[in-house]
């Protein structure tokens, strides 16, 4: 019975996997081929492009600015996400709306939030001109360090009703009875959070962080609209050096840096999926 | 139950199986040589010899009698008109009425008419405007203008039409007027299209309709002709300044412009091209120009084109029936804006190989300027091999297409042009890789220095330069200049001495010289004339195209210097001037040459045979004789023929006017500009054959260059700061 169910699911599914397959993952083998090819004309390099990848300074530039984008975003969000859908879990029912206005920054059109940053973080605009009613200095912000910090706040901002709503998904699959237990059993409100709540929401904690870790690769689009091809060094990531080396036609760099952040990121998955996985056990 | 499981198990086979074939929509392909055998039928372009002996052709009509053709006599005393019939032009008829408008009115014939009254008229000029002349029976000319002031001075006529009561339709294109006069009253007027000259056509009518062109200049609008009602207006798309309006029957009209023929209709229905202006004359807009156009019998159509020379010709436009749709071979060639040079290879091309299809593309068009996004388009089309054939290679990543392989080997064809005497230095210096030669430039600009001589001193080094500024306070370095042409300027002619052995910039070295051009600015006070004498804060910098500019005209001052990037020997005339007022010979710029319109082959272009033949095109003399602006020929045989060209009759006869603003004193001065002497110009093309040094221009470094010296300058960052914020980002971009 279930190996029927599984094929009737299969088959359901079929059409998804055959679009997956034929647009994401063939298109993908072909990435790893050219990794190990010239750029054009298919001369056969072997590891070459992976060497000089690994030696070129742009790209280890642009992977450390990642890489402490990423240290310092995916924390914060989960963190402040989580605890915004705590509070809202408590809220009486009224309350709920105000679930409906964090997720507003994500139907936001990526054209419209560029306008409107532009319009408050430029030389003349908002912020500088709030700054100067108080006698402040103003600043060129996206081109000085203080970039990171409005992509860092940009990616949060996007993304915490998202994460929020994710969160919210996983508290609700905790069953009251378990709160209601402890709280006969005599348990405080931090301890039932702690011994409750925490433990049930690893799983959450697993998907929430994967999928903000993919969103997190969105961010480009932002910073690039806003400050360029090559912005201030700080916000000088990974998606700006691929797409340079587009324009550069340099695509043997493309895909072994692709194949390789594929690769990195496959092994985290699955690392976080094996300890998932002990802890369900556990 | 089971019946049940069977239907579900069918509606998700049948789900799945719809789903998964419409992913396959369009995959399917007829071949090529199936669809060319196929399809027959276009429209061709033939050439109609003029009549023999006569003189200068004023215009045509195609009434009753067929294709008549008005030109003057040899002598230019009178003028006569010629019928074409069976291949055969009729012996010359004198039209007396015209040359009594010119012998009795003492008026010059501008253009002739047929009105759908049926009676022929002329536009003529005096001195004083021009007037409508239209044909008596006896054989004279009668002034038929419907508005003349007191002394007959008249408005600046472009475009007449007659309607079938005879109402007079003018369009007048100093102000952008079309008005309708009937029996000298004014019964309609609207705003027409701005016209770009007198030659503007702005209207036209058939029985029914008149159609004007609208000031958007892409769309036509309908009137009735019997009320002036408005019926429709309909977009084309098409840019109608300098096009030609045809009306057709039944509600069809017809316009050509540089782009072809096409077929629209007054309710919308119908908007398309008949004919690929690729494929005609009408395309050659650098050196052939569209003088009349006009519809013969069921849609054919005659055109009349001149050149600067003053020749003409006459071209026939029929639908042949048994001519292939679709030509066997297609040669596709891609630049990142309009090329005149490549439009007159691509029009040499074309005489010699009429039987292939030639596609010229363009990333932009006009005035736009390119960005990545165009450049990443190519590289998605050059990575499926679906690319063009052909890649003008100005403003793409020439050094990556070399080095990854995208450009053919034209090692070949390079030594095969320099034994027919293209300058080797140009072909050996641009884009030569590892011993073999990826790409050719069919123009070079030539970047000069001249001036006084102690400002010239100035430019030599970045120290002279800050020296220079230091100890003249009070001195303009520079001509007629601006911040942003001095500061980009000074940045190309000292990239070679910032440049590190890594091959990075000198911070210091930039700070160094951002300094010096902020000191210059200074003493230039630049701010001020150019906040009085520029129109725009904007900077012009992006639409100049050149690497090197300190100036845009000859200046006024007693010393100076200027860098300037020479683009033809008509716009070295502008140089040679100032060259001479400055008392001082001009010298070249490090060696530099800037390489123009570079062509390359793409490697993996199935047309490489024809694409090398287009390459030859581009180094004929038709192609390289003729001035487009784009740089000077490369061609040996063409600039011998300079010395000769600027001392000749005609030589000393080009000559520009320029009137400029004395930014010391205030005052206007006019300034005539000359070609330079023999002398000079031999010894410009043996600087030319001597320049070494090919320099390109690399656009990510120029944007981020320009915008940060903007910051600078608007005391936003200090010189340091800018030194330090384009190193980093030059050293980024390089390490990529």
């Amino acid at each position: 019975m279930r190996k029927k169910e599984e094929k009737i699911a299969y088959c359901f599914l079929l059409p998804s996997l055959f679009g997956t397959t034929v647009f994401i993952f063939l298109p993908f083998l072909d990435v790893v081929r050219r990794s190990f090819f010239q750029a054009v004309g298919g001369t056969f390099v072997g590891l070459g492009n992976y060497r000089e990848v690994l030696h070129n300074a742009a790209f280890l530039q642009a992977l450390s600015h990642t890489v402490k984008f990423f240290g310092i975003c995916l924390p914060i969000l989960l963190t402040v996400s989580f605890g915004m859908a705590v509070g809202i879990l408590q809220l009486p029912g009224p309350g709920k709306w105000i679930e409906s206005l964090f997720l507003l920054p994500m139907a936001l059109p990526v054209a419209s939030i560029v306008v409107f940053w532009k319009l408050l973080f430029h030389d003349n605009g908002g912020i500088n001109q709030l700054l100067s009613w108080f006698g402040l200095k103003g600043s060129d912000w996206m081109n000085t360090g203080a970039a990171f910090g409005v992509l860092v706040g940009t990616y949060i901002w996007k993304n915490l009703g998202y994460d929020m709503i994710l969160w919210l998904t996983g508290l609700a699959a905790i069953s009251g009875e378990q709160y209601e237990a402890a709280k006969v059993s005599g348990a405080n409100r931090f301890q039932i959070f702690v011994y409750i709540t925490l433990p049930q929401m690893k799983t959450c904690a697993v998907m929430t962080g994967i999928l903000s870790f993919i969103n997190a690769f969105r961010v480009f689009r932002e910073a690039y609209l806003i400050a360029g091809e090559y912005p201030h060094n700080s916000i000088y990531m990974l998606q700006h050096l691929f797409y340079n080396w587009f324009t550069k036609l340099d695509i043997q760099k493309m895909s072994a840096a692709a194949v390789m952040l594929a690769a990195g990121i496959s092994i985290l998955f699955l690392l976080l999926e094996w300890w998932n996985e002990k802890e369900e056990r556990q | 139950m089971k019946e049940r499981k069977i239907w579900k198990r069918a509606a998700v086979f049948m789900l799945s199986s719809g789903l998964i074939a419409g992913m396959f929509t369009g995959c399917g392909r007829r071949s090529q040589e199936e669809k060319a055998l196929q399809a027959k039928g276009r429209f061709v372009e033939s050439e109609i010899a003029l009549p023999e002996g006569t003189g200068r052709p004023l215009g045509m009509e195609y009434g009753e009698e067929g294709l008549r053709l008005y030109t003057s006599s040899a002598d230019e005393q009178y003028y006569q008109s010629y019928i074409y019939e069976n291949d055969m032009w009729s012996a010359p008829r004198e039209e007396k009425w015209l040359t009594d408008g010119k012998e009795r009115l003492g008026m010059n014939l501008v253009d002739i008419y047929l009105g759908r009254d049926g009676k022929n008229y002329a536009t003529a000029e005096t001195g004083q405007g021009i007037h409508l002349l239209t044909a008596e029976e006896d054989g004279t000319a009668r002034d038929v203008t419907p508005f003349k002031e007191a002394d007959q001075e008249t408005a600046d006529i472009s475009d007449v039409t007659v309607l079938r009561d005879g109402t007079i339709g003018i369009g007048e294109y100093r102000n952008a007027m079309v008005e309708f006069y009937k029996a000298g009253e004014l019964v309609f007027s609207t705003e027409g299209i701005q016209a770009g000259s007198e030659e503007q056509i702005m209207l036209e009518a058939s029985d029914k309709t008149i159609a004007l062109v609208g000031q958007d200049t892409t769309s036509i609008e309908f009137y009735s002709a019997a009320d002036f009602a408005k019926k429709n207006t309909i977009s084309t798309g098409q840019n109608l300044q300098d096009c030609f309006l045809v009306p057709g029957e039944g509600g069809v009209w017809y316009f050509v412009n540089a782009k072809g023929i096409h077929r629209v209709t007054e309710d919308g229905s119908i908007s398309e091209m008949i004919m690929d202006g690729i494929n005609g004359m009408m395309n050659n807009e650098v050196t052939w120009f569209l003088r009349r156009f006009i519809m013969g019998s069921e849609e054919e159509f005659y055109g009349l084109y001149s050149n600067a020379d003053q020749d003409w010709k006459l071209m026939k436009y029929a639908f042949d029936k048994e001519a292939a749709a679709f030509r066997e071979e297609t040669l596709r060639i891609f630049s990142m804006k309009e090329s005149s040079t490549v439009t007159l290879a691509v029009n040499e091309f074309k005489r010699r190989y009429p039987d292939v299809q030639v596609e010229y593309n363009t990333a932009v068009t006009g005035e736009e300027t390119p960005t990545a996004d165009h450049i990443r388009t190519l590289n998605a089309e050059l990575l499926g091999g679906s690319g063009a054939d052909v890649l003008i290679l100005d403003g793409l990543p020439m050094e990556s297409y070399m080095e990854k392989g995208v450009l053919a080997d034209l090692s070949g064809l390079a030594k095969g042009l320099e034994q027919s005497g293209v300058l080797s230095n140009v072909i050996e210096g641009t884009a030569q890789k590892d011993g073999k030669i990826y790409a050719i430039p069919a123009r070079v600009n030539i970047p000069v220095l001249f001036g006084t001589q102690n400002e010239k001193n100035a430019c030599e080094s970045i120290d002279s330069l800050h020296a220079y500024a230091q100890e003249n306070p009070d001195k303009r370095l520079f001509g007629v200049t601006s911040h942003d042409l001095t500061g980009m300027t000074l940045f190309h002619m000292f990239y070679e001495e910032m440049k590190t052995e890594e091959g990075t910039i000198s911070e210091e070295k930039l700070s160094s010289l951002i300094s010096a051009w902020m000191q210059i600015s200074k003493n230039g006070d630049f701010q001020k004339y150019e906040k009085e004498y520029f129109e725009s804060e904007e900077s012009i910098w992006p639409l100049l195209d050149k690497s090197f500019c300190t100036s845009q005209t000859v200046p006024e001052e007693d010393t100076y210097a200027d860098v300037i990037e020479m683009e033809g020997l008509m716009a070295s005339q502008m140089v040679y001037t100032g060259a001479k007022k400055a008392g001082n010979q001009l010298q070249d710029l490090k060696g530099y040459y800037v390489p123009k319109v570079i062509a390359g082959v793409n490697a993996s272009s199935k047309q490489p045979k024809l694409s090398n033949a287009f390459l030859e095109c581009l180094f004929t003399e038709t192609v390289q004789q003729t001035e487009a602006w784009e740089g000077f020929p490369v061609l040996n045989s063409v600039l011998e023929t300079y010395p000769d060209y600027v001392e000749s009759k005609e030589g000393q006869k080009h000559t520009m006017q320029y009137s400029g603003i004395n930014y010391v004193t205030g005052e206007r001065y006019e300034e005539t500009m000359t070609y330079p002497t023999r002398e000079e110009t031999e010894a410009l093309i043996a600087m030319l054959k001597g320049l070494k040094s090919p320099f390109i221009q690399d656009r990510i470094i120029s944007d981020t260059v320009q915008k940060e010296l903007e910051k600078c300058y608007t005391k936003k960052q200090s010189p340091e700061e800018t030194a330090k914020v384009i190193c980093r980002k030059i050293d980024t971009y390089l390490a990529e």
